[in-house]
């Protein structure tokens, strides 16, 4: 297992980072995380940060790649789900499941490949 | 092979066949992390289990699909395929290369991943193994440079793909190749950012012979079909005759029994075919499909995961796509579109647009759609007594 050292602590993640334990996330984390991949966080960003943590509380999974582009249509007043998902990946340019999933500290999604 | 020793693997190289190990091997030579792939091999099947994890969080830059991820589970022993990565990359219609361009992307394949490639995995792609992630956007950008894409993967619009058609094969009822690119073209967004519930395939065969398999494994199989009559060349009918046993290995054969071959003439009441290609195939110099050429258009085909296999039901029993390719496919975009929009609006997650139809039923989500029903989709006619003819009835009184 790997760890990163984040405040003075140690936080153990998987292979491809994401955190293993989600009590351990904190705002900060999540912002650190970013700024390893070049990413300032704005505020869209962490409207999305913050459904996202909603949504796997009260379902617990991750949302299907469709509701994150509907929400993110939604938020940025854009026309259609097809402009949302594009938008998605202006914020997050790995893509949803490998940034904002990251960053909001949530388990790395499943799915078909 | 020198590291490794691989007793299970080497019986897979006895006799004159093509042999997979042989290959790994040769990449092997050149390439040190394939030789744990060997390894790891012959652990998996003396453990009698696959050692990969599935699945993994890779890419490129502004991409959400296009890379497969390929994890050991015993890294330690094998660290070479620690990660071993896999990129799906859109394959030329009809899967035309140039000798030189085939070179190029072995270079590629030498430089950036393990040394091996597919021609082409069942999802149509090329697919180069064997690279990490820190390797992913050099490998995406050298193949960028020679004119080459990613495809698709998890939930995206997946590659589409097509039979030779035109380019080689005499029975191609529209320009499958062309049809595949531009409508690949044309739905790129779709390719690179998966946007879905789940995966969607659209795949294109020239003829009902299918060679892509397209009716049992896309959502959208779009299959040549004529509307007229096949074409019958008597003469030639009486040279096949002189060969064999037309009665027996045709007429019978034919699933809708509507051939009949009476004092050297050959009938087809052509209202009945069904179009299954067999007399045609059986009989290629005398019998040719018709000249009204067109498309089908199955939906809802898939592979058994989460809710067992199904074939396609058909959703339009002609589509004049040779007339819509001079529109720049526009019908057929719109379409798909539509049935997007409304898998969108009804569907769930890992919901595959078949298993959403069968739940919605047929007849509302044609209406969904917009799409008229035909009575040849309805596939068995008169078994229902319970019909109401409300204009009838009206009329009656
Ligand atoms: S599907 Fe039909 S048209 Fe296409 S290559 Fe096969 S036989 Fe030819
Ligand atoms: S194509 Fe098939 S159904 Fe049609 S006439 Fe030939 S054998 Fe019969």
């Amino acid at each position: 297992m790997a760890f990163i050292e984040f405040k003075g602590q140690k936080i153990e993640v998987d292979d491809e980072g994401y955190i293993q334990d989600m009590s351990k996330w904190t705002p900060d984390l999540a912002e650190f995380l970013a700024k390893q991949d070049g990413i300032e966080l704005t505020e869209t960003h962490w409207e999305l940060i913050n459904w996202i943590r909603e949504y796997f509380n009260e379902n617990q999974v991750c949302p299907a790649v469709r509701l994150v582009a509907k929400k993110t249509a939604d938020l940025c007043s854009l026309s259609n789900v097809k402009e949302g998902n594009k938008k998605i990946y202006e914020l997050f340019p790995d893509g949803p499941a490998r940034m904002l999933v990251k960053y909001a500290g949530l388990s790395k999604p499943t799915g078909c490949v | 092979m020198g590291k490794h020793k691989t007793p299970q693997l080497d019986e897979l190289k006895k006799g004159k066949w093509p042999s997979f190990v042989r290959e790994i091997e040769r990449a092997a030579s050149k390439s040190e992390r394939t030789v744990d792939l060997l390894g790891q091999l012959e652990k998996s099947y003396e453990d009698g289990i696959t050692l990969w994890k599935h699945g993994g969080m890779v890419g490129v830059r502004g991409y959400g699909s296009g890379v497969v991820g390929r994890f050991s589970d015993v890294p330690e022993e094998f660290p070479g395929v620690q990660e071993y990565h896999t990129a799906r990359v859109l394959s030329v219609p009809g899967f035309f290369y140039t000798s030189d361009t085939l070179r190029k992307l072995a270079d590629i394949c030498d430089k950036y991943a393990g040394g091996i490639f597919n021609f082409h995995g069942s999802t149509g792609d090329i697919q180069i193994l064997g690279f990490t992630q820190a390797e992913a956007e050099d490998l995406f950008q050298s193949l960028a440079k020679i004119g080459f894409d990613l495809g698709g993967s998890g939930s995206a619009l997946r590659s589409p793909s097509a039979c030779v058609g035109q380019a080689r094969c005499e029975w191609a009822c529209y320009d499958t190749m062309h049809a595949c690119r531009e409508i690949t073209n044309y739905f790129l967004d779709e390719v690179h950012r998966p946007p879905f519930y789940y995966k969607f395939k659209i795949k294109f065969s020239g003829c009902p012979i299918d060679c892509t398999s397209s009716g049992a494994r896309s959502d959208l199989s779009v299959i040549g079909v004529w509307k007229d009559n096949i074409k019958i060349d008597q003469e030639k009918i009486a040279e096949y005759a002189n060969t064999f046993d037309i009665i027996k290995y045709v007429v019978n054969k034919c699933p809708s029994k509507c051939i009949s071959f009476k004092e050297g003439k050959f009938t087809i009441n052509d209202k009945f075919c069904v179009k299954c290609m067999h007399c045609i195939a059986t009989m290629p110099r005398a019998l040719k499909p018709g000249d009204v050429k067109g498309a089908q258009l199955r939906l809802g085909a898939k592979a058994p995961v989460v809710d067992g296999p199904r074939l396609g039901f058909l959703l339009l029993p002609f589509y004049d796509i040779n007339k819509d390719k001079e529109d720049g496919y526009s019908y057929f975009t719109d379409l798909v579109q539509r049935i997007w929009d409304f898998w969108d609006e009804h569907g769930k997650n890992r919901e595959r647009i078949g298993e959403l139809v069968q739940r919605f039923g047929i007849g509302n989500f044609m209406e969904e759609i917009g799409i008229e029903p035909h009575p040849a989709v309805v596939s068995y006619p008169r078994t229902n007594p319970y019909i109401k003819f409300d204009n009838q009835i009206d009329k009656e009184e």
